[in-house]
């Protein structure tokens, strides 16, 4: 188990290191010379300005820019390691300040969101199973796959509007208090738990269906011990990781549900960051959303090495 | 990276809650949603934010709504050679903070927004700064330049005080200006500030006690805010909501600002668009009206010159011609096109064809360019839409393409700055490659002579010659809507504005 988790810590210490490297050598590939492009795009806003060699060179040293691309990289990553991601360009302010407040912002948005779309995932499975009639299938195939279909910005203007407006229970926008989270939290949860749902109950037959069950039945055990000690943790395998994959994808990439709500996320400050060319910005908010994927892969890697044996094993055979 | 560990762990472990902010409980101030996002109130880097919508900092000159120029924080100024001016300060202004404004205060203060926006030094030219006396401020031009009145106009050359709050970097927090609000609180992480009414204010004073701004960027999100009543003032909804707005007993105001809608192609030279027939054809097959009424809603204003009538400096004789296919044909068959298959207008083989590629950032834009295709299609010209980012067009569009901007026609209310870097050879926008030395020349005048009437006939010379070769097609001046729930009064709006601008005459009642 401790050569499994050494293993795995180290790949994600590899992704979060590839990650922002990557970006750091994209975010050079814009055609000009980089001073230069920073100078006439982000400060005079015109990338037609006529500028001299002078102010040209005052950027590129106030930027770091004339060493070795490698060594621009290791100072970045320095600074990181100690916390010091450099200066917004368009704010002036540090980066990992503006980012921890963004990260609040998104962070509980996701976590809230992931927790009830888990729920609405077991509440529609246990009711489909429940009722094993025809009419509960095709209800619970509806929601699910209006679940996945129905695209965020319209689901929230419609719950904004049902909720905030017609019923005058929640505010339409902001991030000033509980009230304003459960919205973009409901959305978020709406269209996430579709997926799950189809997963688990497929899981679920396959794990039901499994030899081990019919012992069970054998040896006389209820329903509702057969599915909760025998068949449900099996079937939850599968929707770990995807799970982990889920609560990632909230952290770095829900733009639209941010920009709806105003909602000053981490998704908003990214595409922000790339539209003003604020390096720095921009390549410590992909550094965080790289370090929460590595972060709830390697979570979801080790709690399914806990529960399952065959993986630790398997993984770490020769 | 320690740090930020302990930051995902922390939200991990549901430790971090959302920032309250403290209500302040003050009596009724405006909600204002701001349509951009708000991460600095640094006038440099966002100058209309404090000086047009918070009213918080002045320029030494002003603009009135027909764009002429107005006395701000100076009084009076004069040109004493080509490069030099003089500007007389309005006695007895002081700053948020008490401290007098002097001509030392405003050097300092344009010297630091010259160092640190790259579009104030640009725009304004100005080379050197320096305090003649305590109310005298001279100013000293890299070349004669006799719009520098207009360019001190451009609100990242607001005068703040040299006290104002800066950032390690120099970056200003909280700009100490001399309007007629002052800014007393601001939370960046929410996107929001508070202004109050500043009771040593120079001018008349607002009715307004104080005013809250948060960022909304998003058009639909702004307009149910208001629906909803918490909300009072927005602008740039989206333009279907309008009359929905309108009926439920919002104030909606539809006004025509600095910005066109054009339509240019990639190049001039070896592509179809060099004929000068070809352009005006599609000129004439574009149905403006149409456009400005069924496309826009009404938000804008159909337009072929380059500047509307409302402005001061607008040719006047210009007239938007009337949508005419036949002449329009005419004008291609003399050019040596005729129809091919499908009905498409053909030369040597070739149809007469492009893509138009266009952004979505302003709302107007997609469906124009929806439009242009289906009313070029009458004509037998085929146009394909790319929808994109403005930067990426630069990059994939060729020289037979076209592109449709809304692009800024008076950063500051002079005619030199758009008519310039469109029409002139080397003009910066001009990428196209139009040149036409009777332009060329009639600039050089403007920019040179002391003879105000000879400038203005020489700018209604190069708006004439434009209208008349079109060298990029105008489509529409562009609008913006402000909405407003009832009970707000006396709010007139400024067309000079950026985006919108609010009114410190407006009253409130709740």
């Amino acid at each position: 188990m401790g050569a499994y988790v050494l293993q795995r810590l180290a790949l994600a210490i590899a992704t979060v290191l590839a990650a922002t490297f990557l970006t750091y050598v994209l975010l050079r590939l814009v055609p000009g010379e980089p001073a230069q492009v920073i100078l006439t795009r982000v400060f005079l806003q015109d990338q037609t300005a006529t500028v001299s060699q002078q102010d040209v060179a005052a950027i590129a040293d106030r930027f770091g820019l004339n060493a070795p691309l490698i060594v621009q990289y290791g100072r970045w990553l320095a600074g990181a390691l100690t916390g010091d991601l450099g200066n917004s360009i368009r704010t002036g302010r540090p980066v990992t300040l503006e980012l921890g407040w963004r990260l609040s912002a998104t962070g509980l948005i996701a976590l809230l969101a992931t927790l009830a779309s888990l729920a609405l995932t077991f509440a529609t499975v246990t009711l489909k199973r429940s009722f094993p009639t025809r009419a509960a299938a095709r209800g619970f195939e509806l929601l699910a796959v209006g679940s996945i279909a129905l695209p965020s910005f319209f689901l929230g203007v419609v719950l904004i509007i049902l909720f905030s407006l017609r019923l005058d229970w929640l505010p339409v926008s902001g991030f000033d208090s509980w009230a304003h989270v459960v919205l973009p939290v409901a959305v978020l949860a709406l269209g996430q738990f579709g997926f799950n749902a189809i997963l688990l109950d497929d899981t679920l037959n396959e794990a039901l269906g499994a030899q081990h069950i019919t012992t069970a039945r054998a040896k006389g055990l209820g329903d509702r011990d057969i599915l909760l000690t025998h068949a449900l943790p099996n079937a939850l395998i599968p929707l770990i990781p995807y799970l982990a994959l889920q609560f990632a994808f909230l952290i770095g990439g829900v733009v639209i549900v941010e920009r709806l709500f105003s909602i000053p996320g981490l998704g908003a400050y990214l595409t922000d960051a790339l539209d003003s060319h604020d390096g720095p910005a921009f390549l410590g908010a992909i550094g965080v959303i790289a370090l929460a994927v590595a972060a709830a892969n390697l979570a979801a890697d080790l709690i399914l090495a806990r529960v399952d044996p065959r993986i630790r094993l398997k993984r770490t055979a020769p | 990276m320690a740090r930020l560990l302990f930051a995902s762990l922390a939200i991990a472990l549901g430790l971090v809650s959302p920032v309250h902010l403290s209500a302040q409980d003050r009596p009724s101030p405006l909600r204002v949603a701001e349509i951009w996002e708000i991460p600095t109130l640094d006038p440099t880097q966002d100058g209309t934010l404090m000086k047009e919508k918070a009213m918080v900092t002045e320029t030494l000159v002003t603009g009135k709504p027909d764009f002429t120029l107005a006395p701000g924080l100076a009084t009076s100024w004069k040109r004493d050679s080509d490069t030099v001016w003089a500007f007389t300060l309005r006695p007895g202004i002081t700053f948020h903070d008490g401290s007098p404004l002097t001509a030392q205060a405003a050097a300092a203060s344009l010297t630091n927004a010259l160092q640190r926006s790259g579009t104030a030094r640009s725009y304004t030219k100005i080379a050197s700064l320096a305090a003649r006396d305590d109310q005298t401020l001279e100013i000293t031009t890299s070349e004669p330049f006799p719009a520098l009145p207009a360019a001190l106009v451009y609100a990242s050359a607001a005068i703040v005080s040299p006290a104002s709050p800066k950032m390690a970097d120099g970056t200003i927090e909280r700009p100490i200006g001399t309007g007629p609000f002052k800014v007393t609180a601001w939370q960046p992480a929410a996107q929001s500030f508070t202004v109050e009414r500043f009771d040593g204010y120079w001018g008349e004073k607002p009715s307004i006690p104080a005013i809250t701004f948060r960022g909304i960027p998003d058009p639909t999100t702004r307009s149910l805010e208001l629906q909803k009543g918490s909300v009072d003032f927005t602008s740039e909804v989206p333009y279907g909501d309008l009359d929905t707005l309108a009926g439920k007993g919002f104030t909606v105001s539809r006004n025509v600002t600095a910005r066109n809608y054009v339509l240019n192609f990639g190049s001039l030279k070896d592509t179809p668009f060099a004929d000068i027939r070809v352009r005006k054809a599609l000129s004439l097959a574009i149905d403006r009206d149409e456009i400005a009424q069924y496309v826009l809603f009404g938000m804008g204003r159909a337009g072929i010159g380059a500047f509307p009538g409302t402005m001061a400096f607008a040719d006047k004789s210009i007239a938007a011609p009337k949508t005419d296919l036949a002449a329009a044909r005419k004008l291609l068959t003399e050019a040596g096109y005729a129809p091919g298959p499908g009905g498409v207008m053909t030369k040597d083989g070739k149809p007469l064809g492009f893509t138009l590629y266009t952004y979505a950032q302003r709302p107007g834009l997609v469906p124009i360019a929806g439009a242009l295709q289906a009313q070029l299609r009458k004509l037998g010209v085929p146009v394909e839409i790319k929808v994109t980012t403005f930067s990426a067009i630069a990059k994939e569009m060729k020289p037979g393409d076209a592109r449709l901007a809304a692009l800024a026609s008076a950063m500051y209310p002079h005619p030199d700055f758009y008519l310039r870097q469109t029409y002139h050879s080397a003009g910066a926008t001009n990428t196209w490659g139009y040149a036409n030395p009777k332009i060329d020349a009639a600039l050089a005048v403007a920019i040179t002579t002391r003879d105000e009437a000879e400038r203005k006939a020489a700018y209604d010379l190069v708006q004439r010659i434009a209208a008349e070769e079109e060298p990029c097609l105008t489509i529409a001046h562009y609008g913006v809507n402000v909405a407003m729930r009832p009970g707000i009064t006396n709010y007139s709006f400024n067309p000079i504005a950026h985006d919108y601008m609010l009114d410190p005459q407006m009253t409130l009642a709740r």
